[in-house]
């Protein structure tokens, strides 16, 4: 028997973690939630991996047509866009409650990729505190790690395991967990190429960064992206993190990375993971933008100043 | 790890290039390079010869937010039911200076006039598709 999360009254957040050891299991939890939501009347919203998106539908059946699927493999490749997806979701339909899967983490996820995951779904709670809105976050026990399952219990105030529906003894403070996520980036290995810039200099930023991808793998379309992404990381730095700044550029193993660092502070932890207006400048915009354009951005706000390690996928 | 990806003939980096070891990091190879004269892209606005409107040429980027908003400016004062927006020689465009076109764009339909743009980089093409609503209202000649 699977407990699914009692309908949150007004203005009341849900963020429970389900534990599930198989497929049946899951399947069972994930569509007794959306069943639930669309016999209220709720909007849903499924973003899990494909595979599960396919396991889910089929036992919808009819039921299926009526809700929002996203593969999380493609819309989460990059943890930090998660946020943003699901409160676009929930402001679409600002009266009434949403009802939200969210898998951000699956087996084969990389450390970092987890790492950002998990940083997500701390940030989560701030994101959607006095919300009257539910994410579901299903986590695969038997196939991820005991410290990925840890995390889980860090980062959700509930937890639904084996059937029961439970506070979680170790949830922990959105700033705290964001904290333990910040540890040191593991240095280049290989050719780095490093260029100092400050006002005046954007142009030729963007010019070394496309002179230098024009040698990597990366097709015409993502290197466009990439100087996009680099070239609204770097005009942050002259408006928000003291006028000047460092970008690095390496090969990585299956990709390129391009990282950014500045002396700026992140005021609002959640800058970047919502929504910007086009015409809005207070360097949420471009944060945001980094997020929707890169594969993984990894974040390390210290009190020396912010790193943004840009990865883009050359497969 | 490998640098294999650039191949023997990756580009040279341009001025100031020069090779360091361990700058910073440990176990990487640092080269470091100076951002150089940024001249080459700086922002300039010409009027189009053969019909109302102008030509953009370099980069709309922070560095030349003025000059852009200038230059629009005096676009937008181009009389004519259309005024056309050669963008052919603009390298890029940030967020910004797309939310400036946007503007000037509706700036346009206000007066019951169209403003329209040719030719432009990919990033402006990848900022509407990023900011489908805003932009909808941007016209981009076919």
């Amino acid at each position: 028997m699977i407990t699914v999360p009692a309908p949150a009254g007004p203005g009341a957040f849900v963020h429970p973690a389900l534990f599930y050891q198989d497929l049946a299991e899951y399947v069972a939890g994930v569509a007794g939630f959306v069943r639930t939501a669309l016999s209220a009347d709720e909007p849903v919203l499924v973003a899990v991996p494909g595979p599960h998106l396919d396991a889910l539908r089929g036992s919808l059946g009819a039921d299926a047509s009526e809700v929002v699927w996203t593969d999380m493999t493609d819309a989460g490749r990059n943890p930090g866009r998660i946020l943003a997806a699901l409160q676009d979701f929930a402001d679409h339909h600002p009266d009434r409650a949403a009802r939200i899967v969210g898998e951000p983490i699956w087996p084969g996820r990389t450390p970092a990729e987890v790492r950002e995951a998990t940083r997500h779904e701390a940030l989560i709670n701030a994101a959607f505190e006095g919300r009257r809105a539910t994410v579901l976050c299903p986590y695969d026990v038997r196939g991820l790690s005991a410290a990925v399952v840890a995390d889980a219990r860090r980062t959700h105030p509930t937890v639904i395991e084996k059937g029961r529906d439970l506070p979680s003894a170790a949830y922990t403070d959105v700033a705290a967990v964001s904290a333990d996520c910040d540890v040191p980036l593991p240095a280049p290995d290989g050719d780095v190429l490093r260029l100092d810039y400050a006002h005046g200099e954007l142009s030729a930023v963007r010019q070394q960064a496309e002179n230098w991808a024009r040698g990597s793998a990366l097709t015409p379309a993502r290197r466009g992206d990439l100087v996009l992404a680099v070239s609204e990381a770097a005009a942050n730095s002259l408006s928000h993190g003291g006028g000047a700044g460092t970008l690095r550029l390496w090969a990585a193993e299956a990709g390129v990375v391009a990282e950014i660092q500045d002396g700026g502070h992140l005021a609002d932890p959640l800058a970047g993971r919502r929504r910007p207006e086009l015409a809005s400048a207070n360097g949420g915009r471009g944060l945001w933008m980094i997020h929707q354009l890169c594969d993984l951005v990894e974040i390390r706000a210290t009190d020396r100043g912010l790193t943004l390690r840009l990865h883009m996928a050359t497969l | 790890m490998t640098s294999s990806a650039h191949g023997p003939d990756r580009p040279v980096p341009p001025l100031g290039a020069q090779p360091r070891r361990g700058a910073g990091r440990a176990d990487a190879v640092v080269r470091c390079v100076s951002p150089g004269s940024g001249a080459a892209a700086m922002l300039t606005a010409a009027p189009l010869p053969d019909r109302p409107g102008a030509r953009l040429s370099g980069d709309c980027d922070l560095d030349s937010r003025q000059v852009l908003a200038s230059a629009l400016g005096i676009v937008t004062r181009i009389p004519g039911p259309v005024v056309h927006l050669d963008l052919s020689a603009v390298m890029f465009l940030d967020a910004a200076a797309v939310a400036a076109l946007v503007h000037a764009s509706a700036t346009f339909t206000a007066q019951g006039r169209r403003l329209l743009i040719h030719d432009p980089p990919y990033s402006l093409r990848k900022v509407v598709e990023m900011f489908p609503d805003e932009c909808a209202a941007l016209e981009v000649a076919a």
